[in-house]
């Protein structure tokens, strides 16, 4: 799937410059690449649209953020299928980093927003999922059960959660191949600096 | 444009990153929960004695009323021998202390809650709000769940008592943590006597015995070991008769009046003896039956109860009689669910009075009188669990509390006569459903009569799996009333809903009369 430093020197003379025009008419390894993003947008997309009603059910603007993601994917993923013009190839990648590092955060840390707190802010009372805000209730009223994740703001991870990164990150490998050389090694060092980071938040707050 | 080995490392921190964390969150978050006792330190079945709970005295009387004052409080108690287990009570007591009245005479009740801020496990602001279930209480002081008291407030609740004798419950129905609060101790028996009640030669006195039956499992610490079962139900291996496992109680050879109260937060049961003996049963949630009806064996769900008799004369001194629990279907069993208590009869010498069960109890009860004629109309109620969150009607409290309150699932004018049609289509769980403020009869059960168990005047009925129950009900009272499940489980997430009996003045608003902050500024 990946090329070597020899081969990806070759390839690189043999293209044209991915900065200009359609990724997919830069030659056939970055045309493989950007089919196969495609192909990982679109199982991306069609989770995120899967999982958009239980979304809805639990608070509405969840419910058109997601439709909202799965939306932006599955035009990605047509975009790349039939050439996505290079200039847009970083916001594709800044994207794509962002929605996985909401799912990070959603995961690991909770989010800072959340239905119940969206729920009690007109005053009338809380859903039954989450911390719970009431009427002239002091604190939060919702028992977390030890294990259950119940109550809590940080999501469990599911089946489709691990199918949906995944195929994020394997578009995000993809996109971030189809830079330029000099965006590729900024954009490469960054997330590298993020994935340090989340790893030294991970062993700071487990080891003390 | 391909990636370099270097590259590849870059990106493989980040996605390791991201796929590792948030997998090890879940995991660690799944290993933090409780750990449940074994079941070779639980005490064996039979081993401890039976107790009776304290009665509640007032704390002062006048010409028409009964005061009483009531601390929701922690306490230590050592439910399982040799281990601590952290609980709430009413007055610090689990279960908490009996009150008795007399038909006629108004209960003010000052329920103050001096709970901790938080739960020690479950962390939770245990706000609370009292439900006396079976009482006709004007909606301000019927619990209403979104009427809450935090801890360091309390409110005084006024019971008027005008209904017929009967066995109610007194019972946390706060807000989103109903079931926990109970099963931390929120609840008791509250009797009522009235003069045919009385005058009945029915077993009385000693021989009339509360019975809270409720099951809990506990961890290995002591504390209640919490598990609603992705909230289905909580179901305890240990079955609990007034707070004690399985106890055994010494009976003498006479007859016995028990108060069967489910105080269960989830689970249901099917009582029979071992002896294989019948049992009378006299009494359903809302008072005496028109006559008695013998059983071998009967279904309760929780929050109904049932007034039986069991007769121990015929029985020689040192048999033990076991009352046993044949699980209905849909509940979560464990080695020793199916015992419930022991009687150990003895040779004591006893009173002989009232060691009767007459041929008649109350004929004239007016639910037991009504006819599906006298119905003006009929409603349905479907149960049904949708997206995740158990509803009725598809609304659920959150439904309500949106509205501001407003949503009703029926609105009978006052002395209205109804038919409510109660239906579970589903096969995998069953719904023991409450509807506040009134007495019914079931008319019946999939179109066939109801049980002889149910042959008497109720306000909580099991609606068991792929059952469609019809009830039959006078609305006598004003304003918004709650209907549930009464599995609290359910309750809490999200099976509850409400009607408002239309009066064309004078309607009390359940939220109208809200609690006060501590210190006691009024004396009761």
């Amino acid at each position: 799937m990946f090329t070597t430093a020899s081969t990806r020197t070759s390839a690189s003379t043999s293209g044209t410059d991915p900065g200009t025009g359609p990724v997919a008419s830069a030659g056939p390894v970055l045309a493989d690449h950007a089919r196969s993003a495609a192909a990982l947008c679109c199982v991306a997309g069609f989770v995120h649209l899967a999982v958009a009603p239980e979304h809805f059910e639990e608070w509405a603007p969840a419910g058109f953020f997601f439709i909202a993601v799965a939306a932006g994917q599955l035009w990605l993923a047509q975009a790349l299928w039939r050439g996505l013009h290079a200039r847009l190839v970083p916001a594709a990648v800044l994207v794509t980093s962002g929605l996985v590092a909401l799912y990070v955060a959603s995961r690991t840390i909770g989010l800072p927003f959340h239905s119940d707190e969206a729920v009690g802010l007109d005053g009338l009372g809380g859903s039954h999922h989450g911390g719970a805000q009431v009427p002239g209730g002091q604190g939060n009223g919702m028992p977390v059960i030890p294990g259950s994740g119940a109550g809590a703001t940080v999501e469990r991870v599911g089946v489709l959660d691990l199918v949906c990164v995944v195929a994020e990150l394997g578009a995000l490998a993809l996109l971030v191949g189809m830079l330029p050389a000099t965006q590729r090694r900024s954009v490469g060092n960054l997330l590298l600096a993020v994935g340090v980071c989340g790893w030294v938040a991970w062993g700071l707050v487990r080891f003390t | 444009m391909s990636l370099s080995r270097r590259d590849l490392m870059k990106l493989g921190v980040v996605g390791g990153a991201a796929l590792a964390l948030p997998l090890e969150r879940t995991v660690s978050a799944r290993s933090s929960a409780q750990t449940r006792l074994a079941s070779g330190r639980l005490p064996r079945p039979f081993t401890l004695p039976f107790r009776v709970p304290e009665t509640l005295r007032p704390y002062r009387t006048d010409a028409t009323t009964d005061f009483y004052k009531v601390y929701m409080k922690p306490l230590q108690a050592e439910v399982v021998p040799g281990l601590r287990t952290p609980l709430w009570g009413y007055n610090g007591l689990v279960p908490g202390p009996t009150v008795r009245v007399s038909q006629g005479r108004r209960t003010v009740m000052r329920q103050v809650n001096t709970l901790p801020g938080k739960h020690p496990v479950l962390n939770y602001t245990p706000w609370t709000s009292v439900h006396l279930h079976g009482s006709p209480s004007l909606p301000q002081f019927d619990g209403y769940a979104s009427d809450i008291t935090n801890p360091g407030q309390y409110k005084d609740y006024v019971y008027p008592n005008t209904q017929t004798a009967r066995t109610l419950w007194y019972h946390d129905h706060g807000l989103h943590h109903t079931a926990e609060n109970v099963l931390m101790g929120l609840a008791a028996q509250y009797q009522l006597v009235d003069p045919l009640e009385r005058s009945l030669p029915i077993p009385k006195g000693e021989f009339d015995v509360p019975l809270l039956v409720s099951d809990a499992m506990f961890a290995s610490d002591g504390s209640l070991f919490f598990d609603n079962h992705d909230e289905s139900g909580m179901y305890g291996d240990v079955i609990l008769v007034n707070g004690v496992p399985w106890p055994t109680m010494k009976v003498k050879r006479r007859r016995y009046r028990f108060r069967i109260l489910n105080a269960s937060v989830s689970r249901s049961y099917q009582w029979s003896l071992d002896s294989g003996d019948p049992m009378t049963v006299i009494a359903t949630d809302a008072g005496l039956m028109p006559r008695p009806q013998s059983v071998s064996r009967f279904r309760h769900g929780a929050a109904e109860r049932y007034e039986v008799v069991i007769d121990f004369s015929k029985l020689p001194v040192g048999r033990r009689v076991v009352l046993r629990n044949s699980s209905p279907k849909n509940n979560v069993d464990y080695a020793e669910t199916n015992k419930v208590m022991a009687f150990d009869v003895v040779a004591d010498d006893f009173d002989r009075a009232n060691n009767s069960v007459p041929d008649v109890l109350n004929p004239t009860n007016p639910t037991m009188l009504l006819k599906a004629e006298d119905a003006v109309r009929t409603r349905r109620l479907d149960l049904v669990r949708k997206h995740g969150k158990w509803t009725i009607n598809g609304h659920t409290w959150d439904d309500v509390v949106k509205s501001r309150f407003s949503l009703v699932e029926a609105n009978p004018r006052e002395g209205d006569v109804e038919i409510w049609e109660i239906r579970n289509s589903s096969g995998g769980w069953f719904h023991p459903v409450h509807i506040h403020l009134i007495d019914f009869r079931i008319l019946d059960r999939n179109g066939k009569p109801p049980m002889p168990h149910e042959l008497g005047p109720k306000d909580t009925v099991y609606v068991g799996e792929n059952e469609t129950v019809r009830v039959l009900a006078r609305f006598e009272g004003r304003g918004k009333y709650m209907i549930h499940c009464h599995n609290l489980v359910h309750e809490d997430h999200d099976m509850m809903s409400q009607f408002e009996v239309l009066a064309d003045h004078d309607v009390s608003d359940p939220l109208g009369d809200p609690c006060k902050s501590l210190p006691e500024i009024d004396d009761l």
